[in-house]
């Protein structure tokens, strides 16, 4: 696969994935917000630094996005765990129509239950559904062993169905 | 089948999936549609920079400007302060050198015109000499400040007046008694003022009893 190293060509590839993962850890749209653009600020500011033979694009971008989350809560004091407080969604101002309401509450739900799984397992399933990454890029950015992060994949993601079967949130 | 099995296949037909592969038949279909689930949740919809972000970050930048102080390293006013600087360290060494010895900013002892007889006090009180006070630059004096007295005639006993001051006022020492004595170099006289006791010798001396000296 082709790697692009443009960074116009970085952003357009991999925003969506990006803004995703920062989802899937902070819920919050607004900070999601704050923070995708931090990460690129820095992949921008470090681009000049970035080997291709070492590692795909991918596995560098993510490797930012992951610190700069990591930052962010610290700039907070906080620690990652989410309270009920922030898994709260915001109220709809305008109607809307019932496939898009649909698509709402889905993704709502899908965050909800993935907010609860503890820091670690939160992410690793954020890095494997939004960035694409295989579970040895996974293990080469959060320095796990490869199998280890199969095993926490499964758990969380059984986890996550029990949770959603039970109508627990 | 056993955990790590399970996991292990769990994880190569989720690959397969999200590649767009498919799998025939999933060990774990509940798993596997709830992960496909989860990778196709898209919110970046609802993120408001997306667009304004891209412009800024692509946004051409202006050229960067050069360093403050490799600007200012080269401008002509560093350059002239550098060599004032130099010129400075340079010329106060040798200026330092050519100085003349200075004189020595002690003030000169007050010459002493004339050193009263002690006598009486029925005989001093009327002719008390005035007291010396300027020094021997003011009076314009030449030759030597001291000059020899004989010592018969600061001999005697009686009140006077001694021609120095005191270092907290200005009244001076008055003598009380006066007499010849004899000390280890031959005659001396012992004055007795209101503070202390004086012995006036003539003697000579070397200039390792009124100097200390030094070795630097």
């Amino acid at each position: 696969m082709r790697q692009p190293t443009d960074f116009a060509d970085i952003y357009d590839r991999y925003f969506s994935r990006v803004y995703n993962y920062v989802r899937y850890r902070l819920r919050s749209p607004q900070a999601a917000d704050d923070v995708t653009g931090r990460i690129f600020e820095t992949a921008l500011e470090k681009l000049g630094t970035y080997d291709p033979a070492r590692a795909p694009v991918q596995v560098w971008l993510f490797a930012v996005a992951r610190n700069t989350v990591a930052d962010w809560f610290r700039g907070l004091g906080r620690r990652e765990d989410v309270s009920l407080d922030d898994i709260a969604e915001p109220a709809e101002k305008e109607p809307r129509a019932d496939s898009a309401l649909e698509k709402k509450q889905e993704s709502a739900m899908l965050l909800e239950a993935v907010a609860r799984l503890e820091p670690r397992a939160r992410d690793i399933i954020a890095l494997k559904f939004s960035s694409g990454m295989t579970n040895r890029d996974i293990a080469q950015v959060t320095g796990l062993g490869e199998s280890n992060v199969g095993v926490i994949i499964y758990r969380a993601v059984k986890q996550l169905q029990e949770a959603l079967a039970e109508k627990k949130i | 089948m056993s955990g790590q099995e399970t996991i292990e296949r769990f994880n190569s037909e989720l690959d397969a999936v999200l590649s767009g592969v498919g799998v025939i038949s999933a060990s774990d279909p509940a798993a596997l549609e709830l992960s496909v689930r989860l990778a196709g949740a898209d919110f970046s919809g609802e993120s408001r920079v997306r667009g304004p972000l891209r412009a800024r970050l692509l946004a051409p930048r202006p050229a960067a400007r050069p360093a403050r102080g490799f600007h200012l390293g080269f401008s002509p006013v560093w350059r002239l302060a550098f060599a004032a600087a130099v010129l400075l360290l340079v010329l106060v060494p040798a200026l330092r050198r050519e100085q003349p010895a200075a004189v020595p900013a002690v003030p000169a002892p007050p010459a002493i015109a004339a050193v009263p007889a002690v006598t009486t006090p029925a005989a001093a009180a009327p002719a008390r000499p005035p007291l010396v006070t300027a020094s021997a630059r003011q009076t314009g004096a030449e030759g030597p400040l001291f000059r020899s007295v004989p010592m018969g005639s600061i001999a005697g006993g009686g009140a006077g007046e001694f021609p120095i001051r005191t270092r907290k006022g200005s009244y001076p020492i008055s003598t009380l008694k006066g007499r010849e004595t004899k000390a280890p170099s031959g005659t001396a006289v012992t004055w007795e003022t209101e503070d202390a006791v004086f012995v006036l010798e003539r003697r000579v001396i070397t200039p390792e009893e009124i100097f200390e000296r030094k070795t630097l």
